[in-house]
């Protein structure tokens, strides 16, 4: 291997692999004004989002389905209920629905910091659902303007009065 | 002179189309020419034997074989032609827990979605300019999890020292909107909470 060297407790070897991509590219950065376009074309990127969200909000709704059921549980549970909000979070940003991705925020955020659910979380992550799915399928862009902010935020408040309910912190 | 892309070959894995078309286009804009897709990791890891790339830019959640897991084989399996290939991962996860999870798997970069042009190019500037060193230990190969020269290494404190990190020291980024309000978020409810409970 390259670069290779041994660690004096032998537990670890380092090794410095050679910067094909510096020798292949280059040094010099690049010019501002394509950062500039590119930026633009992203801005500017018209994609359907809505038959995705409905793809996403539908394996939610089945995973709270499948929670109240009991059919599934545990570290289970909640992985099958953060992935789809998370491929809402992470999509609908980058186009160009950015209220998807501050509403699917909130209550990631929330989910990633619980260990257990119980019917007040699902009520929530419901409550979230279906404020997505109005968002998604009206296509409403954009950040939602002020009436999209307290929208979140009246969403951010529900999971904090939750939070104050079970004493519960959250842990980053 | 700028970067020449040109030269420098890019795979994109992510199971979401427009996803994969968008990252495209914009690469193409940065001056790439050279450009593989995949849709899952296992079509990925076919892609990444025939073509080798320099860059492999991959997302997390993807059916049948996921982002991690891609990563996991591209630095371990036999067939792997390039070990030390750069990996750009990203995701919409972003709690520390997820980051530690793939920087554990051996990433070289995080990017958190949805990320801007600038987040992109920075995450690809940092492999030109930044490059890991890499370790192998019994449970783990990949990226130095912290940008740490080993030549600091002095004995079996290495451990203790790790608590401290300079400038140059730092341990893998979220992106800085991304962390900034989740931090600001969590900063507010702490507070409301402690309020509320007084």
């Amino acid at each position: 291997m390259p670069g290779n060297k041994k660690t004096p407790g032998g537990k670890a070897r380092y090794y410095t692999p050679p910067n094909f991509l510096r020798e292949k590219v280059g040094s010099g950065g690049i010019d501002p004004k394509i950062l500039n376009k590119a930026q633009t074309f992203l801005d500017e990127h018209d994609v359907e989002f809505a038959p995705f969200a409905a793809r996403f909000l539908a394996m939610l709704e089945e995973a709270i389905r499948d929670v109240r059921s009991g059919k599934l549980t545990g570290k289970a549970a909640l992985s099958a209920l953060t992935g789809p909000i998370m491929e809402l979070k992470a999509n609908g940003g980058m186009f160009r629905y950015r209220l998807v991705t501050e509403i699917a925020g909130v209550i990631l955020n929330f989910l990633e910091n619980l260990d257990e659910l119980n019917e007040d979380a699902l009520h929530l992550v419901d409550a979230h659902r279906k404020t997505l799915d109005v968002i998604a399928m009206n296509n409403l862009k954009g950040d939602g303007g002020a009436e999209g902010r307290k929208l979140a935020m009246a969403l951010y408040e529900a999971c904090r009065r939750y939070y104050a309910k079970y004493d519960l912190a959250p842990k980053g | 002179m700028p970067y020449q892309f040109e030269n420098a070959s890019v795979l994109i894995v992510d199971d979401m189309k427009p996803m994969v078309s968008l990252l495209s286009s914009l690469l193409r804009i940065f001056g790439f020419r050279h450009i593989y897709t995949a849709y899952d990791g296992q079509e990925a890891f076919k892609q990444f034997c025939k073509h080798r790339p320099d860059i492999i830019l991959t997302d997390w959640m993807m059916e049948p074989n996921d982002g991690i897991a891609l990563v996991e084989r591209v630095r371990k399996d036999s067939l792997s032609p390039n070990k030390f290939v750069p990996i750009i991962f990203m995701t919409g996860y972003s709690h520390r827990i997820r980051v530690e999870r793939a920087r554990d798997a051996g990433i070289t970069e995080f990017l958190a979605k949805p990320f801007n042009v600038k987040d992109l190019y920075a995450r690809i500037e940092r492999l030109i300019e930044k490059p890991r060193q890499f370790v192998e230990a019994t449970d783990f190969f990949g990226p130095d999890r912290r940008r740490k020269n080993p030549k600091d290494y002095d004995g079996p404190f290495r451990r203790g020292e790790d608590d401290t990190v300079s400038e140059d020291d730092q341990p893998l980024e979220v992106d800085m909107v991304e962390r900034e309000r989740t931090e600001l978020m969590l900063e507010v409810l702490r507070k409301e909470i402690s309020q509320e409970t007084q």
